[in-house]
């Protein structure tokens, strides 16, 4: 069992410029990290670095990831430890290959076809909520609809037996009722499957709904590390209260002038 | 005497065509709204419930298929009515300045000169709070915020009773949209204007609006006053509203943490 994903001095330039600096991140199994913070902060070329996944023109210099404190590489863990989930589901699939050819590609990672393979991928499309699962199977991305997507790109994940998942906000195209049946999933395989999730987002809702800890981040650097009660009742960085104060504004009042 | 009457509106589109069978599916069926002037009415549905469908028929954008839309006693026209889209980067002229998309609808629907005209638009910056210089920006080098304040500026350019906006805040972030939400507030104390807000966010509605409707399966289903206090009925509606994410995390959320410890 893989426990806890340690991200060290992540920093990333852009010829001279520092777009990501010097962020260190940790996550652990059964718990949902979020990271919040204004839209170009850095939030999602954080998780990009993570991956080493980044942009052309945008490199790293030398973070350091440890797995249960054993240094790694960034290509062994994507697809395989750690999975991707993306804000725009459509664009994160083929979209001339159909969504059987996807799941049974990612089993292939793990060495596994034929029956057993299909019976994983009907069990694992039920636990995600697919319950339809031959027609979403025959399906090509841009047929189904933008909630159903995300759900799919849980059950690779799942595929892929991956202990951690990076969240960038997987659910900023969805609808509130879609967001609701999305994040009840993600909790529910956090405590099921025991997996740590680092969830990007700028909805202060979303970290009250299921965030464990929570990092702020503001012009590439992390401003405040604090557990999500703390963040709430204390917030220490200027960043931390703006987003509450609009999120607060929207929630507590709740009346018209 | 309401400003707006809607009656027994009822609308479908044909569907598939080329590899399936065509068939009609219908949006809306017989659709009844009154809208006081100058209210703000937030338009509450799930995804495909029919919002956008209402709108365009309101714009005149499409003829319904059968029952009526009346405004003040005469059919919806654009000088009436605006609408501010979802996607602000694809409802503007790439190759055209912010200025000459804001003047679109003076051109189109007033007989007001050339400097007049600019004067107009630089009044509308200055009331949704962009700069002067902005007029001579392309919509790419504006972010989605700006972008979406000057798709107010040209709803409200030819002085409307009624301006829609269709998701018009869901691109956005809280920050912004709370920005918008208190902007738009102003523009309603300032000039009267009425606003349908189109949206799946209760908590924009509770924000903003003094009336709420929800349409499920083509009607509406709830239609009361905003409170802080209010509750749907109707099982589509209540989806909706326990739906909405929590103020603050929960309690139990401490035991979690410290069971991990």
């Amino acid at each position: 069992m893989k426990h806890t994903l340690t991200i060290r001095d992540l920093t990333l330039k852009h010829q001279q410029r520092t777009l990501v600096d010097r962020v260190e991140l940790t996550l652990k199994a059964g718990q949902v990290h979020a990271l919040v913070g204004a839209s170009g902060s850095g939030k999602s070329l954080t998780s990009l670095g993570i991956l080493d996944l980044l942009p052309p023109g945008v490199h790293s210099s030398g973070a350091t990831l440890l797995l249960d404190g054993i240094p790694v590489e960034a290509a062994h863990l994507r697809g395989r430890e750690v999975a991707l989930v993306l804000q725009n589901p459509r664009s994160a699939f083929n979209p001339v290959r159909s969504l059987r050819q996807h799941a049974l590609e990612t089993l292939q990672t793990r060495g596994l076809g034929g029956a057993e393979a299909e019976q994983l991928i009907q069990t694992t499309l039920h636990e995600v909520g697919l319950h339809d699962d031959q027609r979403v199977l025959d399906s090509f991305a841009f047929q189904l609809s933008g909630g159903m997507l995300q759900r799919m790109m849980i059950a690779l994940a799942l595929l892929a037996d991956s202990r951690f998942l990076l969240a960038d906000e997987p659910t900023s195209d969805l609808d509130v009722v879609a967001q609701a049946r999305f994040l009840d999933l993600l909790e529910r395989l956090v405590e099921q499957r025991n997996l740590g999730v680092l969830l990007i987002t700028h909805d202060m809702g979303v970290v009250a709904r299921c965030a464990d800890r929570v990092s702020v981040m503001a012009n590439g650097r992390i401003v405040e590390h604090a557990g999500v009660h703390e963040l709430f009742n204390a917030p220490q960085s200027k960043e931390a209260r703006t987003l509450l104060a609009a999120h607060h504004s929207l929630t507590l009042e709740g009346c018209a002038p | 005497m309401s400003f707006i009457q809607v009656r027994d509106l009822s609308h479908g589109y044909t569907a598939g065509g080329f590899f399936s069978k065509r068939h009609r599916v219908h949006v809306l069926d017989g659709l009844n709204l009154d809208l006081e002037q100058g209210q703000s009415l937030g338009l509450l549905g799930g995804s495909g419930s029919g919002k956008s469908t209402l709108a365009r028929l309101l714009m005149g954008l499409e003829n319904a298929d059968q029952g009526s839309i009346v405004f003040n006693g005469q059919p919806p026209f654009l000088q009436s009515v605006q609408m501010v889209f979802q996607d602000a980067l694809s409802a503007f002229n790439p190759q055209r300045s912010i200025g000459w998309s804001i003047a679109e609808p003076l051109r189109h629907l007033s007989t007001m000169s050339t400097e007049s005209c600019k004067a107009r638009v630089e009044h509308l910056l200055q009331q949704v709070q962009l700069e002067a210089r902005d007029i001579d920006k392309l919509p790419a080098q504006l972010s989605g915020g700006q972008l979406q304040r000057a798709g107010i500026a040209r709803a409200m350019a030819i002085g409307p009773q009624l301006i829609i906006l269709d998701e018009a805040l869901s691109n956005l972030d809280r920050v912004l949209q709370v920005q918008i939400l208190d902007l738009l507030a102003q523009i309603r104390r300032d000039s009267g204007t009425g606003f349908l807000l189109i949206t799946h966010d209760l908590s924009l509605v509770q924000r903003f609006c003094q009336r709420v409707v929800v349409l499920a399966e083509g009607k509406l289903v709830e239609d009361m006053p905003v409170t802080p206090q209010m509750r749907f009925t109707h099982p589509a509606a209540r989806t909706l509203q326990e739906a909405v994410l929590p103020a603050m995390p929960r309690a139990s959320k401490v035991y979690r943490e410290t069971a991990i410890l």
